[in-house]
């Protein structure tokens, strides 16, 4: 009988370590933050007082916290437009056969290759193309004559969020290209012969065979984009770590300076819950979408 | 949709190629300029860097990588390897087996378990965190290898246990009930059927794992802090926050932090790509 | 020996009963071959005598031991399934033996008994490739191969051949048939094709909705089936199936009247296109028809006919007729080749 013991509970033994592991190191922190959430505590005071939701009324008084929401929405737009909308157009041009096959290989392993970088070399490599005056883009400027345009480019405050969320859709746009070009390849042929039958332009095409033809593709890469811009921290920590002055302030950088700087664990952790809440909607839309396929 | 041979060019098509791909190599100088320039900079003095963007070296300094490589970078090399080697071993293990226990076995409320581990790809690192770092701290593992390697395991598994299951649903369900007529447990038709048989998807799952635990950042700043153990990414950081000044030496630094993985890239480009594809657009 | 007996087999999925109450014997040495349209729930019985699916109720014995929580293994069985199930990534030898590899049976005797297998399937010069670099029915061998080495007391066959073209289906029809001699075993097989049914079985059982319509030989099936989906399910093209009426002691339709001892009310007369005869001579029930299509297939010919009331018939006619459509075809159909059918679809005995 012990063999047959084993062999009914062995589907689970299969599943035990994933859940195991998920639990304690994912499911459960993320219910303790919520819980912490609700108490006023530091590391270095030991004694946790519970304040209700005294942490939220804090932060929703606090224009950092509001700034930082701004720059996640601003990222997100951004994002959008260039790793979604740009990275379909592109990827349908380079799909559609105006390029040649070996130059279509060529482009898209050159598009590709920024997302593979860590992001600490992104963030270290692009505050050196930043600098004022000697980096890489003050140098096209001044050897073109428009150092009229030059910044302060991380330094500023009307720069710094666009300069790091530019270097984001530098490091990422490459990356969704390729995820769309697979997902145009699979709308068949014969679609486009059908259309090209009764005269349509290439841009007619477009819209008429491509786009439908990747709506539900668009819908995740454009969930999977917006979810990335809430939870974003390491580009922008490497880069500004938030500053100058919380001007590119984001929720991620505002929770891990809380925690781990102002040591204020409480209100980190009501951060943290924002931003699981907002992750969580995104999520349920996202899990109902690839349920669909 | 691709040119049909023999089709002819009239002389706007032609110009629209011609001005399409015209675009199409600036845009691939914008995306790879900035790493030539990461490759040609790490070869200069750092006043010639700044001073002469788009030149050559005037002279080869190879003695900017020896710098870099004594500065530590090798130390946060080490920890990366052995890191990313244990972590992507677990991962892709744990993965397969959940993903065969909710392919190929009967199991009850099989969509509620895998909804369970697919629901952990929805939450963010940034929200466990803190309650982690006391979790990490409270085993005693802080500052340790494990410590990464834990969580980046956890986090790690709700994609991969996705990507391999959705590789194990095309294989016939006949091939495990076969198995099973003849006298075969599910630990031996994982291991001689299913595992054999998935053999792309491990490679790709394994492949994509590996990238996401060498490039993982916000663990490794947060649960470790000797330079002993601090991966490259991390470690990084660090090296340029000693380094300010000497821009060259980082710049060497940095391409040796990014050629394990650009090397990898290379040489598996198409399991790369063709796993992430699965995963994300299906 | 090897004698297999269900009673009252059911299986449920949810609300959903897929097997209903059944009985099933099986004798020794009998070629049984389970057949029914697609849903039947043949697939399913196969499986349960498989082990492949649980009992919802009911007894399953072999040899008289209750078999119902013995696992799939070791109910001394063995499966040939639709898509043969082949290892891809082990060869032909391999695959064969992965029942004995995992018993932990003595290498030699693997070897020999692998052997012996491919001898009889003529598969000794593929026993180092692997499944991909084999014809259909060469893989259809090896998963009969893989059967034949674990020398089970009963094999189960899970339309075995429904991915063959039908050249190949033909031979190995006949090889199969062979093998049930060679073998000498007891054999249990599904298929949904009536011809498979009729050419193979000892005993074909019709399946319906989860219940036997009708067990028995082939003749039998064929010559006496039991109610009128039988009647509709074996023999290709279908029986011709009439309307007509009982008024107790005969029954009135189209046809012209047959005096049969049938409830009063509606029925059902049914007779195969062969038994229809062109011209009037022969002395039975004569009728005329008008051609509507003809198919010609070298040896015999359908012609498909619209009687008065607009009810079709199908007669074959022998060689390449020359009928053509439009024509009207003089018929004759001999009394005791009519079956007659009663409203709840029960054959009416007409003294056969």
């Amino acid at each position: 009988m012990k063999a047959s013991l084993l062999s009914r509970y062995a589907p689970y033994l299969f599943l035990f370590p994933s859940l195991l592991l998920l639990v304690a190191f994912v499911y459960a922190p993320a219910l303790e933050n919520m819980v912490y959430s609700l108490f006023s505590w530091s590391s270095v005071r030991t004694e946790q007082r519970f304040v209700g939701l005294d942490n939220y009324r804090e932060l929703f008084a606090n224009p950092v916290f509001w700034r930082a929401l701004v720059n996640n929405v601003l990222y997100a737009v951004i994002s959008i437009m260039f790793q979604v909308i740009v990275a379909l157009v592109i990827a349908a041009v380079l799909v559609g056969g105006i390029i040649g096959p070996r130059q279509r290989t060529l482009f898209r392993t050159a598009f590709f290759l920024p997302s593979i970088l860590p992001v600490t070399v992104v963030g270290l490599l692009w505050q050196l193309i930043y600098q004022p005056t000697i980096g890489l883009i003050d140098q096209v400027l001044y050897s073109t004559g428009l150092q009229g345009l030059s910044h302060v480019w991380l330094g500023e405050e009307a720069t710094v969020m666009i300069s790091v969320i530019m270097v984001s859709q530098w490091q990422w746009t490459g990356y969704m290209i390729v995820l769309f070009m697979v997902s145009i390849q699979a709308i068949p042929d014969d679609l486009y012969e059908a259309l090209k039958m009764e005269g349509a332009n290439r841009i007619q095409q477009f819209f008429h065979i491509t786009v439908p033809g990747v709506r539900e593709s668009t819908l995740i890469l454009a969930i999977i984009t917006i979810f990335g811009a809430f939870k974003v921290f390491d580009i922008v920590w490497v880069m500004t770590a938030g500053g100058p002055n919380n001007a590119s302030e984001v929720l991620g950088t505002h929770m891990y300076r809380s925690a781990f700087r102002n040591d204020v664990s409480g209100y980190a952790a009501a951060v943290a819950t924002v931003i699981f809440l907002i992750t969580l909607a995104i999520g349920a839309v996202q899990i109902r979408l690839q349920r669909q396929d | 949709m691709a040119r049909r041979i023999g089709q002819t060019e009239t002389g706007g098509e032609r110009a629209v190629r011609m001005g399409t791909v015209a675009l199409f190599w600036v845009f691939v100088i914008l995306s790879v300029y900035p790493m030539v320039w990461l490759v040609l900079s790490s070869f200069k003095t750092s006043s010639e860097m700044f001073g002469s963007a788009w030149a050559l070296p005037k002279a080869w300094r190879w003695q900017n990588y020896g710098a870099a490589w004594d500065y530590g970078v090798s130390q946060y090399l080490i920890s990366s390897v052995i890191v990313t080697v244990v972590s992507t071993a677990l991962i892709v293990v744990l993965a397969a087996a959940a993903a065969y226990a909710l392919v190929a076995l009967k199991l009850r409320g099989k969509t509620l378990l895998y909804l369970a581990i697919l629901g952990g790809s929805i939450l963010p690192p940034e929200v466990a965190l803190l309650p982690l770092f006391r979790t990490v701290s409270a085993l005693g593992i802080y500052n340790t290898y494990w410590a990464l390697i834990i969580p980046y395991v956890a986090f790690g598994l709700p994609f991969t246990t996705f990507l391999i299951r959705a590789y194990m649903v095309k294989i016939p369900l006949e091939l495990a009930e076969a198995a099973k007529m003849d006298g075969a447990g599910p630990f031996w038709t994982f291991w001689n059927v299913y595992l054999p048989l998935s053999r792309p998807i491990l490679a790709s799952a394994a492949l994509i794992s590996a990238m996401r635990v060498w490039n993982e950042f916000i663990f490794a700043l947060t649960f470790v802090e000797s330079e002993s153990v601090k991966t490259v990414t991390i470690g990084m950081m660090s090296f340029a926050n000693a380094l300010r000044g000497d821009w060259a030496v980082l710049m060497a630094g940095l391409v040796i932090s990014v050629l394990p993985i650009l090397a990898v890239f290379l040489v598996l480009q198409r399991q790369f790509i063709g796993g992430l594809t699965q995963g994300a657009v299906k | 020996m090897s004698e297999l007996h269900l009673r009252s087999a059911t299986k449920r999925f949810g609300a959903l009963t897929v097997i209903d109450q059944l009985d099933l014997d099986v004798g020794d040495k009998e070629f049984v071959v389970l057949v029914g349209p697609s849903g039947c729930g043949k697939s399913t019985l196969l499986r349960m005598i498989a082990g492949l699916e649980d009992f919802s109720g009911g007894e399953l014995t072999i040899d008289g031991e209750r078999m119902n929580e013995v696992p799939a293994a070791r109910r001394g069985l063995a499966m040939v399934f639709q898509s043969y199930a082949l290892y891809p990534h082990m060869t032909v030898a391999q695959n064969m033996s992965v029942g004995l590899r995992i018993a932990g049976e003595d290498k030699a005797v693997i070897a020999a008994k692998v052997a012996e297998a491919a001898r009889t399937l003529q598969l000794e010069a593929l026993l180092d490739r692997k499944p991909k670099a084999l014809s259909g029915g060469q893989r259809q061998r090896v998963a009969i191969g893989r059967a034949i080495v674990r020398n089970p007391r009963i094999f189960l066959f899970d339309e075995p051949l429904s991915n063959l073209d039908a050249a190949l289906r033909l031979q190995m029809r006949l090889e199969l048939a062979r093998l049930h001699d060679a073998l000498d075993a007891t054999m249990i097989y599904v298929t949904h094709d009536q011809v498979e049914a009729m050419t193979l079985a000892d005993r074909i059982v019709v399946m319906n909705g989860g219940r036997i319509e009708q067990s028995g030989t082939p003749e039998e099936l064929y010559e006496r089936p039991a109610n009128l989906f039988v009647a509709g399910f074996i023999g290709s093209p279908k029986m011709n199936l009439i309307e007509g009426q009982s008024d107790g002691n005969s029954v009135t339709s189209i046809l012209g009247t047959i005096r049969v001892a049938a409830r009063r009310g509606p029925v059902t007369l049914g007779v195969r296109p062969e038994h229809i005869r062109k011209g009037e001579e022969g002395g039975g029930m004569t009728l005329t028809g008008r051609v509507s299509a003809v198919e010609r297939l070298g040896a015999n010919s359908f012609a498909y006919l619209s009687l008065a009331d607009g009810s079709s018939l199908t007669v074959e006619l022998a060689g390449m007729t020359d009928i053509r459509p439009g024509a009207d075809l003089p018929l004759s159909i001999p009394r005791d080749k009519m079956l007659v059918f009663d409203a709840s679809g029960a054959r009416v005995s007409t003294g056969l």
